[in-house]
């Protein structure tokens, strides 16, 4: 499973522009921003030969400076002429296809050059859409799981989910690389506007994002195989020594979905401990609300049932 | 494949159940009205930071440091802090101690804030007897002394640029106000001009005043508005404290203070500020949309009528040590203060007492949005009220629905911007009752597109939005 990547040790982004100037305080053409390119690499592999350096990080794969930038840097990658070792891009969108289109798109880019496929993918800042946030306290977790299921099946080597909290900028500390207009963009967008992202929030409360990255970081060890989801209905199980993790949610990718009744079954579990779990988004605490706890040998005569609404998810662990 | 041990499968089986999704409709009772915002027309500068923030006198330690960057974003121009007797600032003659007190002042201006310093400490060395009721120092050349060292030490040698001094807090009430001073009329004039002589004499621009009365007509206010009308004081301000669920009180309260300065002309430039306020602690509302509604609704009523500032009391509920409070209370002052902070329920902090966050830190916060030019608004009635303000290149609105009487009625609101054209418009309101993402955005789109499809919300009593306009 593609995890969220939240240290950056060890990698170096050259992170030039991005088409909407969310961040970068320059706008450089794609020339130019080649060039600035490879004196900063140059130099990142002066100190670390072994340093991965990569870029460019633009704000969409739809960024039309982001696509020319995208082919003057892979085509001098591929002719050897500058260091490339990972093509990076960001997304904010409520509908996970969005990504799987941007990452055929990036790998398509470096597709044209065999020399370069070597080079991972990294889509280093994602979440929902935002400016326009969908705030069903389920959604939040349950796209977080859809979309990295997909980021694991499309082979993106890397994410970063943006972000970690949401924090105040201090427009002080601002004005002295950033216009008077952009500084006052960073104080209000952070300061003043509501702010949907963060794990935590900027009182440092945890959103029920948290707990789909804590539940992805479960299921690592052996993948195990689930039969029986579809297109609504997706789960991801691992044997973590001597732990087994199951979990599973309903992500509707059109219209509004529709409630699921799920039977669990574990084919070749004889003895051991069940218990499930559901993710409560809504509740102030205890957000992860044990449900039912049982031996796997009275699941013969009492299944494991549950009902997942749109956007619910469950997690359910096997002890043996 | 390689093979796994103990394979396991996991087998889902769904069937598909038809769900339910129902939107709530408009009500088919709620009574329309249209708020016309004039974004081309200003009434005048506003900026409302200045109906700003307390923290209770509770503890040595500078207990809103943890959250003052988010203090900080409600930009209150003042901060009341006690200047209480745990921070020992007099441990013994002619020694001081002020460590502990100036990290409790650097926490408050770290905010952003400058504190109001309320003078209600008793060192035991000039107090040895603890008796609210004695309020007189043994010496009140020594007691002179500490003031003036206290002022030269904030703002002459630390620089805080500390502009209000407030001599005592609630004294017509004693240790059930949380400190250990009861005064008669008499006595608190008598005090107050020792005390105000001293701080005036380390810093002649300080602003002076008091009492922080308990209640609004004690008759200690009478007596220092006496003193001063006939020049016989200095008062800068006037304090005093309510608590209470209906706003018209406290505006009643400010009538009533603004008539007893008007009687002398020479103190018709003091301030006035209410520097404890909030809803009833005994009987408080607990609709988690009545409190930010009601900070809205009496805040505005202290703009209109002239209130010159205020400090909301408070910013964190926090647990008291009673120890501490013994050694400059009586046993049944401390008793009283341990139960009401550390075993009563509390619902005053902008924070609870475990640090979490109460829904009226937004009424702050979109308070703090209605700085620039004041824009007019058009329709509003008794229940339901707005403020628009243009700050640089944006428009806020902030809109509610507080019924003075009775349990209110819901109000379908249409919100009209007839001047302007372009840019983009959001609309925010406020959940109070969810865990996260309070000020939960319901729209964001070009202002455009508003001829076609009209900016209607629905507020029920005590709800409140939050429109901005981008131009």
């Amino acid at each position: 499973m593609t995890a969220t990547s939240v240290s950056i040790t060890g990698w170096w982004k050259m992170k030039a522009t991005l088409a909407s100037l969310r961040d970068v305080p320059t706008s450089l053409r794609p020339k130019a921003t080649l060039w600035y390119y490879t004196h900063t690499v140059s130099a990142i592999r002066r100190a670390g030969p072994h340093a991965k350096a990569g870029g460019p990080a633009p704000g969409s794969y739809l960024s039309l400076f982001g696509r020319a930038l995208i082919d003057v840097l892979t085509g001098s990658a591929a002719r050897g002429e500058v260091p490339f070792d990972f093509l990076c891009f960001h997304g904010y969108a409520n509908d996970p296809r969005w990504f799987w289109k941007e990452i055929d798109y990036m790998k398509g880019k470096l597709a044209k050059y065999r020399q370069l496929s070597h080079v991972e993918t990294m889509i280093d800042q994602w979440n929902m859409d935002l400016g326009n946030p969908i705030l069903d306290p389920n959604f939040q977790p349950a796209f977080v799981l859809e979309t990295t299921q997909s980021f694991y099946q499309k082979g993106l080597t890397r994410s970063s989910y943006y972000q970690i909290r949401d924090y105040f900028v201090d427009p002080n500390a601002f004005l002295p690389f950033f216009s008077p207009a952009g500084t006052g963009f960073m104080a209000h967008w952070w300061n003043e506007m509501p702010q949907f992202d963060g794990l935590y929030d900027k009182q440092n409360r945890a959103r029920p994002a948290y707990y789909a990255l804590k539940l992805l970081s479960l299921i690592k060890g052996e993948q195990l195989p689930v039969t029986g989801t579809n297109h609504d209905l997706h789960a991801v199980a691992a044997r973590g020594e001597p732990w087994i993790n199951v979990v599973l949610w309903n992500f509707p990718l059109e219209g509004k979905g529709k409630m699921l009744d799920v039977i669990v079954r574990f084919a070749f579990e004889k003895r051991g401990g069940v218990r499930l779990v559901r993710l409560i988004a809504g509740a102030s605490v205890n957000n992860l609300e044990q449900v039912r706890s049982v031996g796997v040998p009275d699941l013969e005569a009492h299944p494991l049932r549950l009902s997942l609404r749109p956007y619910v998810m469950y997690w359910i662990e096997v002890t043996e | 494949m390689k093979k796994m041990r103990g394979f396991t499968e996991a087998v889902l089986l769904a069937c598909f159940l038809p769900i339910l999704v129902s939107s709530p409709a408009r009500g088919s009772d709620n009574t329309s009205v249209v708020l016309v915002v004039d974004t081309a027309k200003s009434s005048g500068p506003i900026d409302l930071t200045r109906y700003a923030l307390g923290q209770g006198g509770l503890s040595e330690q500078p207990m809103i440091l943890d959250r003052a960057d988010q203090i900080g974003q409600l930009h209150p121009r003042t901060i009341r802090l006690f200047v209480q007797e745990y921070f020992d600032l007099y441990p013994a003659h002619h020694e001081y101690h002020w460590a502990t007190l100036d990290r409790a002042i650097e926490a408050i201006l770290a905010t952003g804030a400058k504190p109001i310093m309320n003078l209600c400490f008793k060192p035991r060395v000039l107090y040895p007897q603890i008796n609210h009721e004695i309020v007189d120092p043994t010496d009140y050349g020594e007691w002179e002394e500490l003031i003036y060292q206290l002022v030269k030490h904030c703002n002459e040698e630390r620089k805080y640029g500390i502009e209000y001094w407030e001599v005592a807090n609630e004294g017509d009430i004693g240790e059930s106000g949380g400190c250990p001073y009861k005064f008669t009329p008499q006595n608190y004039v008598s005090y107050y001009q020792h005390t105000v002589s001293a701080i005036r004499r380390a810093d002649p621009q300080a602003k002076v005043g008091g009492p922080a009365l308990a209640s609004a007509k004690s008759p200690l206010g009478d007596a220092l508005i006496d003193s001063a009308g006939q020049g016989q004081n200095a008062l800068d301000f006037l304090s005093w404290h309510l608590y209470n669920n209906d706003p018209r009180e406290f505006w009643k309260t400010i009538d009533y203070m603004q008539a007893k300065l008007a009687k002398y002309p020479n103190l018709k430039n003091v301030e006035t500020i209410l520097d404890e306020w909030n809803m009833s602690l005994r009987n408080p509302v607990l609709n988690p949309s009545f409190q930010p509604a009601f900070i809205l609704e009496t805040t505005l009523g202290f703009y209109q009528k002239g209130l010159s500032r205020s400090s909301y009391y408070h910013i964190r509920d926090y647990f008291v040590d009673a120890a501490t409070f013994s050694r400059f209370m009586s046993a049944r002052g401390t008793a009283f203060m341990a139960h009401w902070w550390n075993d009563m329920p509390q619902y005053d902090g902008l924070y609870d007492n475990q640090n979490r966050l109460r829904p009226a830190y937004y009424a702050f916060k979109l308070l703090s949005l209605i700085k620039g030019e004041q824009l007019p608004v058009a329709g509003t009635n008794s229940d339901l009220n707005a403020l628009a303000a243009r700050g640089g290149p944006w428009v806020n609105v902030v809109l509610w629905n507080f019924p003075l009487e009775g349990s209110g009625k819901p109000y379908d609101a249409t919100v009209q911007f007839p001047s302007t054209t372009n840019g983009d418009v959001r609309v925010v309101r406020l959940n109070p009752d969810s865990p996260t993402n309070n000020l939960e955005q319901i729209s964001n789109g070009a202002i455009s597109d508003l001829a076609r499809r009209p900016l209607r919300v629905t507020l029920r009593p005590y709800e409140i939005y939050w429109i901005e306009v981008s131009e």
